[in-house]
């Protein structure tokens, strides 16, 4: 049929901006990730963490006991509700618990959200219209962002409004506003490194296996050779090629809690290694995605 | 004949497919990781050889033997049923008059060398790597490490053939069912493969200079039964592997 007996006919409105299609773009990935059941399995071991700590706020502090007593036994629940002297908070303790978790989703996530599109071609589906390369990776990076979100800041924002709410005034959460602070701070890190990292991860591996696999060696493995490396050799800058520290110093530098003066140098040392890996991810990313593949 | 010609070319096939894969490549970076951190750490330059030991051991028990063995398996175990699952292949091989277990068989046989090559060749690297105290270690932990790879070869295909995203289901169980109950205190490890290897790790590495665990978090078994243990999970999971792939309709292949 010719496309002149289709009817097609030009959009005469004004057009909004190609930004908008970015809310599309997450949209739709959050509902491929959500319709997986196997997807579900992974989302109900990081639901599962936050209820258990959201049974042991509620009880402790049902049982109405002396402060003290209290304090230890959220300690012994390595949990600790206030800020304590070169310690953080218990909420951004549980989001680091909530890594391994992230991690696993992220790894399977890559290949629906991003290899998908490469592998079945259909980002030139997307590059054709109003949309560029731009607002498709502001919308991939986007979508990460809300799932990793949904499993690390928003739980950790909702145990601290729980904590306060089961308290006689509104004095813990006056006192402790910080932690708010805190919380976004750390899981907006969270979100663009591990967004980064994983959309252009995806885009060159494309499949489920070796992005998996790639992942979990950058998050998992190195964690476990820089603490033998540190151990063995007595320089705790080792400890820097885990990601996961380098996140969590990256996070206290917007918060400042840092027990020595070294703590702010490698937090700084932390934050340029982030920044290049990003940088080098992004640019490779740019490079990635394009509407039409060079065939050689 | 042509049976057998049909077989060892569905054999052929699927070895090159995994061979030439992305995951071959990824699969390398663990590897080249390890031999990285062995290098820099110089195990053959330490003076204290029992306390080196120690060390070397410990890291190919919770590096080699707990992540990077699990790893190598599952990109290539879930990968040769599963990848054909994925691509809707499997369709294809189904309808031609070759039986199902030799199918099975055929996708089994090309995945363990390749398994078995990188896992048991990296490990002979390693020992190398680590001087005196790696050819000690060399004989002591191998057949531990070649109990734990079939081992995991085996269940990663009865995932492969059971559940459709088996990547996802055996990635979790890599990852966070063995990492986490494996460091579990009681017997809860015990469903574990790691739990098995690491016995045998212990069984043989301990009267060298390997530290005993402590017994209230990992009490480990003899290392006769524990390669009983594996070699039970290998053949149990391959038999069932087999029964499932022989009766199941696999509906999600049209």
């Amino acid at each position: 049929m010719g496309i002149d007996n289709a009817h097609y006919y030009g959009w005469d409105g004004k057009l909004h901006s190609p930004w908008w299609a970015t809310l599309a773009i997450v949209r739709v990935a959050l509902l491929q990730v959500f319709r997986r059941k196997s997807y579900w399995l992974v989302i109900a071991l990081g639901i599962f963490q936050f209820l258990v700590f959201w049974v042991i706020i509620y009880a402790l502090l049902q049982a109405r006991l002396p402060a003290d007593a209290q304090r230890e036994l959220f300690k012994l629940f390595n949990f600790s509700p206030t800020v304590e002297p070169g310690k953080d908070n218990g909420y951004i303790e549980f989001m680091q618990r909530q890594s391994v978790v992230v991690m696993i989703l992220l790894a399977f996530s890559g290949s629906l959200l991003v290899g998908a599109d490469f592998r079945m071609k259909s980002l030139p589906f997307y590059l054709s219209r109003r949309v560029d390369r731009r607002h498709y990776i502001v919308g991939k990076l986007m979508a990460i962002s809300v799932i990793i979100s949904l499993l690390t800041t928003v739980p950790a924002l909702l145990l601290f409004i729980e904590y306060g709410m089961l308290t006689s005034s509104l004095s813990y959460w006056t006192d402790n506003w910080n932690t708010v602070f805190s919380v976004l701070t750390y899981g907006a890190t969270i979100c663009v490194v591990l967004s980064i990292m994983l959309v252009t991860i995806s885009a060159y591996l494309q499949r489920m296996a070796p992005i998996a696999i790639t992942w979990s060696t950058i998050f998992v493995m190195l964690g476990l050779l820089a603490q033998y490396l540190r151990n063995a050799t007595g320089n705790d800058n080792w400890a820097l090629i885990d990601p996961w520290l380098d996140i969590r110093l990256v996070g206290k530098l917007c918060f400042g809690v840092f027990s020595d003066a070294d703590g702010m140098e490698r937090a700084i040392s932390a934050a340029m290694i982030l920044g290049t890996v990003c940088t080098v991810c992004l640019v490779a990313l740019t490079h990635r995605v394009r509407a039409v593949d060079i065939v050689e | 004949m042509s049976l057998l010609r049909a077989w060892t070319t569905l054999l052929w096939l699927s070895f090159r497919r995994l061979l030439w894969s992305g995951s071959t490549l990824m699969v390398l970076l663990p590897f080249t990781a390890c031999a990285l951190f062995l290098i820099r750490r110089g195990f053959w330059k330490e003076a204290n050889l029992f306390e080196t030991f120690n060390d070397f051991s410990l890291f190919m028990m919770f590096v080699f033997a707990s992540f990077v063995v699990p790893i190598c398996a599952v990109a290539y175990a879930t990968a040769s049923i599963g990848g054909d699952r994925e691509d809707r292949t499997l369709l294809f091989l189904l309808v031609r008059p070759v039986p199902r277990v030799l199918i099975f068989f055929a996708k089994f046989i090309a995945t363990l060398p390749l398994v078995l090559g990188l896992v048991m060749g990296a490990f002979y690297l390693y020992c190398r790597l680590g001087g005196d105290i790696g050819r000690a270690a060399y004989p002591l932990y191998l057949p531990a490490i070649f109990y734990m790879s079939i081992a995991y070869v085996s269940l990663f295909h009865f995932f492969a053939v059971s559940f459709r995203h088996s990547t996802i289901i055996a990635l979790i169980y890599a990852l966070f069912m063995e990492l986490l109950l494996g460091n579990m205190p009681g017997i809860v490890k015990r469903v574990a493969i790691n739990y098995y290897g690491r016995s045998m790790m212990y069984a043989a590495g301990v009267p060298h200079g390997l530290d005993r665990p402590e017994a209230e978090w990992f009490e480990p078994i003899s290392a006769t039964t524990a390669a009983l243990a594996l070699v039970g999970i290998t053949l149990a999971a391959l038999l069932v592997a087999l029964v499932v792939f022989q009766r199941r309709e696999y509906t999600d292949l049209t």
